[in-house]
């Protein structure tokens, strides 16, 4: 069977945003039955491109050619006539839906009078979902499901719509291995079933693991292009920063094990979590390791006051603390940087500064004035500490890439001088530089004394970073590792589901 | 099939409301439950049921609407005094005695839908190309409806004198008045509109994420102009029913109906973030709130000790509603 292979180019885009210029004569192609990964740090063109190539942006310059004829893509529908559809790095979901409407927004299965066929809209969406082996109902309500669960129903979104092409953008930055798995499968079914796939990810090693072809994008150009099994890991890294790099342990506190500064003692929380107890010692960065459903992101929450428990104990230096909301965890001076930066961490319209100084108000205010010129110096402190890279600190923080605003989140706590920092998956979506810098920050932190837990699920980068790493399975510890024993096939092995 | 008593209590708790209210009613008040408070309690239900009704499509794109109130009267008054007008301008003869008008019902109605759809237009053009905020274009709209009510009556009212009209506003079709029905199919018109076909799946995409709605390809400035025309076309339906019961049109009339339509669809469980909420919870918070105003006739509580206790459901009603279904976010 020859198959026509189909052929989409976009060909010297070029786009400029008031004082940057995001794409310089960028060049990109996709064929049918190949995945051709795009890659590169944060603010090299990414998503401006494939938003260029979603019709949500307009290009300056440019243009895109389908099997050789130019064609205009000025909204998602142009995208989707052409067959193009995308898997959207943040969700893109109707929360008041239930799984198979969202499946098929814009989309819905009708009749000729515009009755939507229900019962063949569930059917469909089962088979979709049991194609990609998950075991979801598809009439709850999108807004009760958790992360990793409209991450599946994203991608099932894009497969509903029987594309030609697919961009997936950082589609496993909230699976587990397992998913990520099938994942795989399901996108080497979609090659041989003749899509091309455009995948963007942080995560290199999965990048060489599934691309044909993967392109570079450095400071909105192109700067390398490879085939398969042309490059590794470090090339890449290389090619996307200009210098060798990797993450490396800044922490080199020895830690006194003796006398812990927090101490959680037999904390429940309904199903999610049972009776963990838990030390967190004077400079240490602690690594909390779970799947979803382990309980690990909920037991950071409950720590922060965010969740109530339904019994246990906290203490802090030996003295029993009572937390029931964020407030009193922030007075006891404990911060929480959330993975949801964008909802949780900060309010996106207002400027870095109004957000840098955001826990410090009171003593920025003086007989009820707020002392702008005392807030934009501590701002501006820490936009050098922490090298945050914007135009000036009045600048709003959703212009900010995704690292920088991270980076915005910590300042906001180190302003307040927390002595306990919880981590929620802090480099999840970032690229190497950000990650390294955040490790970088968050070992500067312990080092001047203070204490971190991280949750996450990047088991190298703890392994590096971390001093002990204890793993959570079923709401349940399943076991702790000091730094002598740290192994990688281990930890996964004591967080994996069997 | 097995039943889930817990469920039906949740989803269709209000109905048990309003049965505990007619109960109520009926053990404190002799007059209650006689056929003619039923018809009164039922027909008074229509005109802000299904103001309630149109609010709640513009309350699911995430919008709201505030100039159904003046719209209500805007229809009639434009169809009666332009009627007025030509009638003198071409010696029509249509003004019978006084500021009694007689004309053709049919004229009436017809440029009141029309008028109710236009205005709904206008306000979801205004929101949608304009980029004004709904509340700003819709607060502006009741103002110059209002204004141009006056304008239009010069300030006094006209008496309608149409039998066909009239018997819009007092026929009883087995038993039932006549407005009555026409609420209840409309109210059930919507419900199939909203829950099984595209239009609704359209609508309470966009109430629930316009960015997801838009990247899916929905027309959301089409969809919410539509929600917009909706809202218009109730109300000017219920303007029909309000001034061929009253036989009267007056600028005054009607006046603050659109916070009462906004309560009843929120007793009833629309959110006014989008999204969630249906015609048939509409439908529930406007029996509830009808019926308990007729408990309060029956009981002798004036208009403003009635408003009083009005507000405190409200307060309650929103207040329970924020505790359940937030979706589990902070």
């Amino acid at each position: 069977m020859s198959i026509q292979k189909d052929q989409l180019i976009m060909k010297g885009i070029s786009k400029t945003f008031p004082g940057v210029k995001a794409l310089d004569e960028v060049s990109f192609e996709i064929i049918s039955g190949e995945v051709h990964s795009l890659i590169g740090q944060n603010g090299a063109g990414k998503s401006t491109l494939m938003g260029i190539l979603n019709g949500i942006t307009k290009p300056d310059d440019g243009q895109i050619l389908f099997n050789n004829k130019v064609v205009k893509i000025d909204d998602p529908k142009d995208a989707f006539n052409l067959n193009l559809s995308i898997v959207h790095q943040e969700f893109a979901l109707c929360n008041n839906l239930t799984v198979a409407e969202n499946i098929y927004l814009g989309d819905e299965p009708h009749n000729k009078s515009g009755f939507v066929n229900y019962k063949k809209m569930h059917l469909d969406a089962k088979i979709l979902l049991e194609s990609i082996n998950v075991n979801l109902s598809t009439n709850k309500i999108v807004g009760n499901l958790n992360t990793s669960q409209w991450q599946i129903i994203e991608i099932c979104k894009a497969l509903a719509k029987k594309p030609k092409f697919i961009v997936m953008d950082e589609p496993t930055a909230s699976l587990d291995e397992k998913q990520i798995d099938n994942l795989f499968e399901i996108i080497n079914t979609l090659k041989n079933n003749g899509i091309g796939i455009i995948y963007i990810s942080h995560k290199l090693k999965e990048i060489i693991h599934i691309s044909d072809r993967i392109t570079v994008l450095k400071d909105g150009k192109i700067n390398d292009s490879f085939l398969k099994n042309e490059v590794n890991e470090e090339g890449l890294i290389k090619s996307m920063i200009g210098k060798n790099i990797s993450i490396k342990n800044n922490n080199q506190n020895i830690i006194n094990f003796q006398k812990p500064i927090l101490k959680i003692n037999n904390y429940s929380y309904s199903n999610t979590f049972k009776k963990i107890r838990m030390d967190l010692y004077e400079g240490e960065i602690l690594g909390l390791s779970g799947l979803l459903g382990s309980g690990a992101n909920e037991l950071l929450r409950c720590i922060f006051g965010i969740i109530k428990q339904d019994n246990g104990q906290l203490s802090l230096n030996d003295k029993v603390v009572t937390i029931n909301k964020p407030r009193d965890a922030i007075v006891n001076g404990i911060g929480y940087i959330p993975s949801d930066r964008k909802n949780e961490g900060l309010i996106q319209n207002n400027s870095i500064k109004d957000n840098s100084v955001l826990t410090i108000f009171n003593k920025l205010t003086k007989m009820g004035f707020f002392k702008f010129n005392a807030a934009a110096k501590t701002t501006n402190n820490y936009v050098k500490k922490l090298d945050i890279k914007a135009s000036n600190i009045d600048s709003f923080v959703m212009n900010l890439s995704g690292g920088n605003q991270q980076k915005v989140v910590i300042a906001k706590w180190l302003v307040k001088n927390c002595k306990i920092l919880l981590f929620d998956e802090p480099t999840r979506g970032i690229d190497i530089a950000a990650k390294t810098q955040i490790w970088k920050l968050i070992s500067e932190f312990t080092n001047e004394g203070g204490s971190v837990i991280v949750v996450s699920n990047e088991i190298p980068e703890l392994i590096i970073n971390c001093n002990r790493i204890i793993t959570m399975q079923k709401g349940l510890i399943s076991n702790t590792f000091n730094h002598e024993d740290f192994n990688e096939q281990k930890i996964s092995l004591n967080i994996s589901s069997k | 099939m097995k039943i889930n008593f817990k469920q039906i209590l949740k989803n269709h708790f209000l109905l048990f409301v309003f049965i505990l209210i007619c109960l109520v009613g009926t053990f404190t008040s002799e007059y209650f439950f006689t056929i003619i408070n039923i018809q009164n309690m039922i027909r008074n239900m229509a005109v802000p049921g299904l103001l309630a009704l149109g609010v709640s499509f513009v309350f699911l794109v995430s919008r709201i609407d505030l100039s159904v109130g003046s719209l209500t009267i805007f229809g009639p008054i434009l169809a009666v005094s332009s009627l007025a007008f030509f009638g003198d301008m071409f010696d029509f003869k249509v003004l019978v005695r006084g500021n009694q008008y007689a004309n053709s019902a049919a004229f009436i109605v017809v440029i009141s839908l029309l008028t109710g759809i236009l205005i709904g237009l206008i306000n979801g053009i205004g929101v949608m190309y304009g980029k004004i905020t709904s509340f700003i274009m819709t607060l502006a709209m009741m103002k110059a409806l209002w204004g141009l009510n006056y304008v239009l009556t010069h300030g006094h009212a006209y008496y309608l004198q149409i039998p066909t009209y009239t018997w819009m506003g007092t026929l009883n079709l087995f038993y039932i008045p006549f407005s009555t029905w026409i609420y209840v199919l409309m109210t059930i018109l919507a419900s199939i509109i909203m829950r099984y076909t595209l239009v609704g799946r359209r609508i309470y995409s966009i109430g629930g994420d316009e960015k997801t709605a838009r990247l899916a390809g929905i027309n959301v400035t089409f969809w919410v102009i539509i929600a917009f025309i909706m809202s218009g076309f109730c109300a000017s339906v219920a303007g029909i029913l309000f001034s061929s019961r009253l036989q009267t049109v007056d600028a005054p009339l009607a006046v603050g109906f659109e916070l009462t339509a906004i309560a009843f669809a929120v007793v009833g469980g629309v959110s006014l973030t989008g999204g969630r909420g249906s015609p048939y919870r509409a439908f529930l918070g406007t029996i509830v709130m009808g019926a308990l105003f007729s408990l309060f006739s029956m009981w002798g509580l004036n208009t403003w000790h009635r408003n009083i206790v009005v507000g405190i459901i409200i307060i309650l009603v929103v207040m329970l509603d924020q505790r359940k279904n937030n979706f589990g976010r902070i």
